[in-house]
């Protein structure tokens, strides 16, 4: 292989004409957590909307659910990304696709909104999973205190639901991350877009994406002994 | 024994209480203010109540009534219906056809408010159900503080006094999973007391603990039941029934089968299916 390692390429000056190599994927880095973090809190409070409606006594309720969760996880994520960025601009309005079009950072919206509502079924599935794995007399418990179904839900349901499900939770997190990385189709110049550029311009392949994958790896980790904390700083006295 | 219920005109004499029981907490005061008037009006009417789960009947044309003040034990082969009925008392069970009224709002009205009804009608289930990512405090003092509105303070207190009450002031930090089965079913009874019920439901409130645990659960509900707290318990503890009960009822199949006061029960139930059941339970 004729191939000449250049490590020092992370601190030569970028094409762009700001910055060296490092300062392009660093960039890169911070739209991928910024994308990840806003698309979670979307995907979190959708899901966990969704995921209660699938356990809800009425029955439209959780037919809505399960529409939902069936309709965005059985489609392709990356089908997902064209139909919101090329397609759904066209059923709109002229004027209003013309407007999502020319908005600046319209990758950077549309990616958030389509990872926001593709995890959301994913974290509805795993939140029905935790309310239906409590003993049905919690719900009873609940019920016969007074409580109305929402404070059953805020007071005794969720609390106990989170805590089962953290660790799925905490997966769904880090694929939501990773995830980030195809809206790079759709021009959002995160971490693996960055490091495509950097392996075009400079033609230093392997050093491009071994620093990329390292950042992956890297933030991943730091996500994972968040997460262990947070599930330490959970656990209930007395329970198994 | 200052705290006798007066049992109603309607509601048999009382006759077989021994006053020879471990009565630690009575020197402690009354679970509940004594009741002074129990009049005989029902608490609860259950009227002609059937419930079907699709094409199956689980419960067929209940009619009975619980006066205040009075005990009723629920007793039955398993599958008979005992515990669905009770469950129908305060809503958790929908049923098609019939009427309950507790404390005269009726439960099956699209105008009743049944998180109120609900607040109103303690409950305490066979697996104690306490909320196990609360500490014992927050147990009893949640519902008093979102349901009935009371003050953190208040119901602190409210939760605390029966906490004490229930011998068990000493865990009001723990957690429930840090508690054994009896001392949980204790704290699931002060936890339905806080919430200054009319009535107490028990769904099988000994049938989960460990042997050596059912008694300390029945002494408090002897005591409840000697303030004079209206009480409809499910349970197989005959000596229970024979101590405080004033009727009991027996279910067989969704039915009732036998609405007797309790001599009459022990002494001659006069349906073939009660002496049978009678003769499996009591002969170990």
């Amino acid at each position: 292989m004729n191939y000449t390692w250049n490590w020092g390429i992370f601190f030569e000056p970028s094409p762009e004409g700001t910055g060296t190599y490092a300062d392009m994927l660093l960039s890169g880095l911070l739209w991928t957590i910024l994308t990840a973090l806003a698309s979670w809190a979307i995907a979190f409070c959708l899901g966990s909307i969704v995921g209660v409606m699938r356990t809800l006594p009425s029955k439209a309720a959780r037919g809505f659910g399960t529409a939902y969760v069936e309709l965005f996880r059985n489609v392709p994520l990356l089908v997902q990304m064209f139909l919101w960025y090329f397609v759904l601009p066209e059923l709109l309005l002229p004027a209003a696709g013309a407007w999502i079009k020319q908005l600046p950072n319209a990758p950077f919206y549309t990616a958030v909104i389509c990872l926001g509502f593709f995890t959301a079924a994913r974290v509805a599935e795993q939140v029905r999973a935790g309310i239906e794995a409590l003993p049905r007399g919690q719900r009873l418990a609940g019920t016969a205190m007074g409580f109305t179904v929402a404070q059953t839900y805020r007071y005794v349901l969720l609390p106990n639901a989170y805590r089962i499900i953290l660790p799925p939770m905490t997966s769904e997190f880090l694929n939501n991350l990773k995830n980030t990385s195809v809206a790079l189709t759709i021009g959002l110049l995160e971490l693996t877009a960055r490091a495509r550029s950097m392996q075009e311009f400079s033609f230093q392949v392997f050093e491009a994406f071994t620093a990329a994958t390292l950042l992956y790896v890297l933030i991943n980790v730091v996500v994972i002994v968040a997460a262990t904390f947070l599930e330490r700083s959970l656990t209930i006295p007395g329970q198994r | 024994m200052t705290s006798t219920p007066i049992p109603g005109p309607d509601a048999p004499t009382p006759a077989g209480r021994e006053a020879t029981l471990p009565d630690d907490g009575l020197q402690q005061g009354p679970l509940i203010p004594p009741r002074t008037a129990t009049t005989g009006e029902p608490m609860i009417a259950i009227n002609a109540v059937s419930k079907w789960y699709g094409s199956f009947q689980v419960l067929t044309d209940c009619t009975t009534t619980v006066s205040k003040g009075e005990v009723v034990v629920v007793c039955g082969p398993s599958g008979s219906g005992k515990s669905t009925l009770i469950k129908c008392v305060n809503a958790l069970e929908p049923f098609q056809e019939g009427q309950i009224t507790v404390d005269g709002t009726k439960v099956k009205d699209r105008a009743t408010n049944l998180p109120k009804l609900r607040s109103r009608v303690g409950m305490v289930f066979q697996h104690f159900e306490l909320f196990p990512h609360l500490s014992i405090t927050d147990n009893l003092t949640l519902a008093q503080r979102k349901v009935l509105g009371r003050s953190p303070a208040d119901a602190e207190k409210r939760g605390l006094d029966l906490l004490a009450r229930v011998g068990l002031s000493d865990h009001a930090k723990k957690y429930p999973g840090q508690l054994s089965g009896g001392q949980q079913q204790r704290v699931a009874i002060a936890r339905a007391l806080a919430m200054d019920p009319v009535v107490m439901l028990f769904d099988e409130p000994t049938s989960a603990l460990d042997p050596e645990m059912v008694g300390e659960v029945l002494d408090v509900m002897v005591e409840l039941a000697r303030d004079g707290m209206t009480m409809m318990v499910v349970t197989h503890e005959m000596g229970f029934a024979r101590k405080v009960a004033d009727r009991v009822i027996f279910m067989d199949r969704g039915e009732i089968v036998e609405d007797a006061t309790k001599s009459d029960f022990f002494g001659q139930p006069r349906s073939p299916r009660a002496q049978h059941f009678l003769s499996k339970i009591l002969s170990h």
